[in-house]
């Protein structure tokens, strides 16, 4: 029951926020804080009790599951389950949700209580997407989603909202609607082996699939997916989205509606489809790549600093993209901690940029410069999360894309070389953006004031979980293990499963990565 | 006769006294709000004689009608259109200065006929309730005298049903000339027992049966009255004629096609195929360039209709369901959207404009938000029936492997999504840009009530839809086929 009240909460503390904005639209606020404050609460008592924060990792990897029948007469059940991925997820969820409140606090001026309400509804079919087992429901919810994030692109986005906010939904509604067909499919392919209609997962799961069968219906998940990750050639939609948002849709954009794409790929993809997405990997190992460097190429080239911010998104989301697809638990750890810390430094982005505009008026870097001069300690967060962003050692997203790297090393060696060079452009936009907004002769234009306590609590939270990440990831890394380890297993059913607990016990030395890098190998380098 | 007989036609008698009575009654005195009472009476005392009828086996009324699960389904559901709809007009014509209460009568005898429609087994019931249907309508269509759209309108539908009701009979002739029969079982069972050359007579019928038919419920290529009919009459008679019209010709469409098995006829099936993939093509592109937010829902109007033949194509399975739930929500759906279209106008001059519903959101929140929920159902977005439509729908065009049809119903319903998004977006628009704003009728508790319902039994049949799919499928159960 419990996870039915992970998706109720925000529902109900949404739909509470907009009748009191009759009131007092700082009562809505609070709402919607509290509404986020209790979820928090609720997925930290989670992961303690699981215990693997403690260095524990448990080997069964469901914590918790709930099941109703929901349409019976189409074998459609409320089916929610919650393993180390999605608490994680939920976690990220709660506190972006939290900051995403606090920053709207004097950038919403204008029908506070409606914002909200989206704002709540939209993080609670993102919480939905991350918990739902059953197949329909998961589309149900992952649509559910969506039209919040229409309505606060649409209401309280920039000047050009109108023509992003509905790219932004075509583009996902037909992608989605591929993966409907597929997941229908998929459904009635287990109907006429089994005589039964259902879209449970773990039902579906025993499905045996005809290979091109497989790969069609793979590819309807896989567009679904890459659009919203995004993959190289379906990104369009990004760059405008981020840019019109206002700074709460950015930073759920950025920080959430992207990781239910790799999500998605993690959790129904690889282990419903394992023979197709081997088969695809090789393409898409080379689009995320493509991504890796076309993203940070493009964020290199904006002049609009919030534009220049969603691309360094497909950048990063680019190792996500090849994590995935090279199919070893190191990367797929990797993947998660990519996952977690590129809400964090993008959404801090995402926040900072927002505050500059709402200072400055503008997102020209032309126009601004000289900012650290008068607002120093906005300077000094913008700092730390570009060095966060460009994987700066200590900083979790290092850990991120440095298990990426290593784990994926020996499929696809030429390709993760390339992948390691577009760190390179990554360091150069990041610093790019610094340079060109806090250094230089300041301008004269405007005389903003520096952030408030506010922003300040806002972007140490931030920082203090990306060097936490950064120095101590071994919690993160037992909460998803078991995840990962049976996600890989779908994969290589055929190769010696390797029996290593490396990581399960503590530090990892650079001995023990070599021994676990070496016995992935399935050719024996040794 | 037995019980059941008069049971059976307890419902179609009921309708027709009411009919008599508020003639009557008007003969006596014309009042606006006893009339309208005294028509829902009557479709209410109807709704209560349905549920009366014994539910046993299906039962044949003197070889024309057949009295089973399946007809009292949809005789229900256009009993209930047909009272949301009179409830519309009832509203929108209050403060009219003419003659408004035959509209009432005319509304219950098209339900009348709608009712023939969903129970006819018979060539004869078919033109019959067909007829029924249309002449009520050409009135309806034409009934504000003084307005030019609405004879316009009027004039084109009768000249263009007329029409169609020729072919109707021609193809009728040939398969009686063939069969020797009226009879829908007994002429397909003469046909399949016969050789081959049977097929061709069936297959000439079948096809000027299709234009007739396929003119009533507009589908490509005979769809071109429908913008300028939706556009001409009155936005409650509009209703009418999306909701209850277009739902009685579906409910003989499913009987026929599941008696006739077409499928056997790979022609038939090509041309119902190619008919749905057209419609919802024509109709959602040609949405888009669309001004007047009627006819814009006219253009969808045949888009949806072409999903609903994609379920029609793949008969058989599970889809005479998927096609009962998608019509059902579809026309409940679309009925609350001309009804709020009538909320937010002055009888005879219509806020139809889709400029004039800049910032809507916030001048008139509650008719906005629930426009909103209507047009979010139409385009399938989850939340809404509409979703849970189109999925059934799909569901049963992958079930029969429909690959084709079912990624034209994909992609066509992104371009539907973005001709409602574009609506939408235009009413959160801020009003500050407009310089005037087109005035609106004053709140009225009546209008506002009708509309939530409507909106509110949407949102709840698409997150609560299993009582209704439950329903229906123990209706197909027990039926005659």
């Amino acid at each position: 029951m419990i996870l039915v009240y992970l998706i109720a909460i925000p529902m109900a503390a949404g739909i509470i926020a907009w009748v009191l904005d009759l009131i007092h639209p700082t009562l809505s606020r609070l709402t919607a804080l509290l509404g986020n404050a209790i979820v928090f609460v609720i997925a930290i008592a989670l992961w303690f009790s699981s215990g693997s924060i403690a260095g524990f990792y448990n080997t069964s990897q469901w914590l918790k599951i709930f099941n109703f029948p929901w349409i019976p007469d189409l074998g459609i059940g409320v089916t929610l389950g919650l393993d180390g991925l999605s608490l994680l997820m939920i976690l990220l969820t709660s506190i972006l949700g939290f900051i995403s409140v606090i920053v709207s606090w004097t950038e919403i001026k204008e029908r506070v209580g409606f914002f909200h309400f989206n704002l709540m509804w939209s993080l609670a079919g993102i919480t939905g997407v991350f918990l739902a087992l059953d197949l329909f429901l998961f589309y149900f919810l992952w649509e559910v989603m969506l039209v919040p994030m229409y309505f606060l692109i649409a209401i309280w986005g920039h000047e050009n909202r109108r023509y992003a906010s509905i790219k932004f939904f075509l583009f996902t509604q037909l992608s989605g609607l591929f993966m409907l067909l597929s997941i229908i499919a998929l459904a009635l392919i287990h109907n006429h082996t089994a005589g039964y209609l259902t879209f449970n997962y773990f039902e579906l799961l025993e499905t045996t699939i005809g290979l091109t069968a497989g790969r069609w219906l793979m590819l309807g998940f896989l567009v679904a997916f890459a659009v919203k990750l995004p993959m190289v050639p379906l990104h369009t939609w990004l760059p405008d989205a981020h840019t019109e948002a206002p700074t709460a849709g950015s930073v759920i954009l950025a920080g959430l509606l992207l990781k239910t794409g790799a999500y998605g790929l993690i959790r129904f993809v690889v282990p419903l489809f394992p023979e197709a997405s081997q088969f695809f990997s090789l393409p898409l190992v080379i689009l995320g790549v493509a991504g890796i460097i076309y993203g940070a190429a493009l964020a290199f080239a904006q002049q609009d600093l919030k534009r220049l911010v969603a691309y360094t998104s497909i950048s990063h989301l680019g190792f996500v993209l090849v994590g995935i697809f090279s199919f070893s638990v190191i990367a797929y750890q990797g993947v998660v901690m990519q996952m977690i810390c590129h809400g964090f430094s993008t959404g801090g982005l995402f926040v900072l940029v927002g505050m500059i505009q709402e200072k400055t008026g503008t997102r020209e870097m032309d126009r601004l410069g000289g900012l650290w001069k008068v607002m120093p300690r906005a300077g000094g967060a913008a700092m730390f999360l570009a060095m966060a962003s460009l994987g700066l050692p200590t900083m979790g997203n290092f850990i991120g894309e440095f298990l990426v790297l290593i784990g994926s090393f020996h499929s696809q060696t030429v390709l993760v070389i390339l992948a390691t060079a577009g760190l390179v452009p990554a360091t150069i936009y990041s610093l790019w953006l610094v340079q060109k907004t806090f250094h230089g002769e300041p301008s004269k234009e405007f005389q903003p004031t520096d952030i408030g306590a506010r922003h300040v609590i806002t972007f140490s939270v931030m920082i203090i979980i990306l060097i936490w990440l950064g120095l101590f990831p071994q919690s993160v890394l037992n909460t998803t293990r078991p995840t990962m380890e049976n996600t890989r297993k779908a994969i290589t059913a055929e190769i010696t499963e390797p029996e290593n607990d490396n990581l399960q016990t503590g530090n990892v030395t650079a001995q023990k990565a070599n021994e676990i890098f070496f016995e992935e190998e399935p050719y024996g380098l040794r | 006769m037995a019980y059941v007989d008069y049971s059976a036609i307890a419902p179609f008698v009921i309708m027709a006294v009411s009919a008599m009575v508020a003639i009557i009654l008007i003969s006596i005195r014309r009042n606006h709000a006893i009339i309208y009472w005294q028509s829902l009476v009557g479709m209410f005392i109807a709704f209560i004689s349905l549920a009366a009828t014994p539910r046993v086996a299906p039962h044949r009324e003197s070889t024309i009608l057949i009295i089973d699960q399946y007809s009292l389904y949809f005789m229900g559901l256009i009993l209930i259109l047909s009272a949301i709809a009179a409830t519309f007009s009832y509203i929108y014509l209050r403060h009219f200065n003419d003659h408004k209460e035959e509209l009432y009568v005319l509304i219950t005898i098209s339900a009348m006929g709608g009712m023939v429609l969903a129970s006819s087994n018979n060539f004869v019931s078919l033109f019959l309730g067909f007829e029924i249907l249309s002449v009520t309508l050409y009135v309806m269509i034409g009934f504000l005298r003084d307005s030019v759209f609405n004879l316009e309108a009027a004039i084109k539908y009768l000249i263009l049903a007329a029409a169609a009701s020729a072919f109707l009979v021609l193809g009728m002739a040939f398969i009686y000339a063939e069969t020797g029969t009226l009879d829908f079982t007994a002429a397909i069972n003469i046909i399949s027992s016969s050789d081959s050359s049977g097929w061709l007579y069936l297959f000439m019928g079948t096809g000027l049966i299709i234009v007739g038919l396929g003119f009533k419920i507009g589908v490509v290529p005979f769809h071109m009255w429908t913008p300028d009919i939706y556009q001409g009459a009155s936005a409650p008679v509009t209703a009418f004629i999306a909701s209850v019209s277009k739902t009685a010709m579906v409910a003989f469409l499913i009987r026929y096609f599941s008696y006739i098995d077409f499928r056997t006829s790979a022609g038939l099936v090509f041309i119902f195929a190619a008919i749905a993939v057209l419609s919802m093509l024509a109709g959602n592109l040609l949405a888009i360039i669309q001004k007047n937010i009627k006819r814009l829902l006219a253009y969808s109007s045949i888009a949806h209709l072409g999903y609903i033949l994609v379920g029609l194509v793949a008969l058989g399975g599970r889809s005479a369901e998927a096609i009962i739930y998608y019509i059902t929500v579809y026309s409940i759906t679309i009925t609350g959207a001309f009804g709020l279209i009538a909320f937010i106008s002055h009888a005879g001059e219509e806020t139809d404009a889709i400029e004039s519903y800049r910032g809507l959101f916030w001048r008139k929140p509650l008719a906005a938000g629930l426009l909103a929920i209507l047009l979010f159902s139409l385009a399938g977005i989850p939340l809404t029936a509409g979703f849970i439509g189109k999925y059934y729908i799909v569901l049963a065009g992958i079930g029969k492997a429909l690959w084709f049809p079912v990624i034209v119903l994909i992609v066509s319903s992104v371009i539907g999504l973005y001709y409602y998004l574009r609506v939408i977006a235009i009413m959160v628009e801020s009003s500050e840009t407009q310089t005037e704003t087109v005035s609106l009728p004053k709140f009225s508790v009546a209008r506002a009530l009708v509309l939530s319902i409507v909106s509110l039994l949407i949102l709840l049949l698409g997150i609560f839809p299993a009582p209704l799919i439950a329903l229906i499928r123990q209706a197909l159960f027990a039926s005659a086929f």
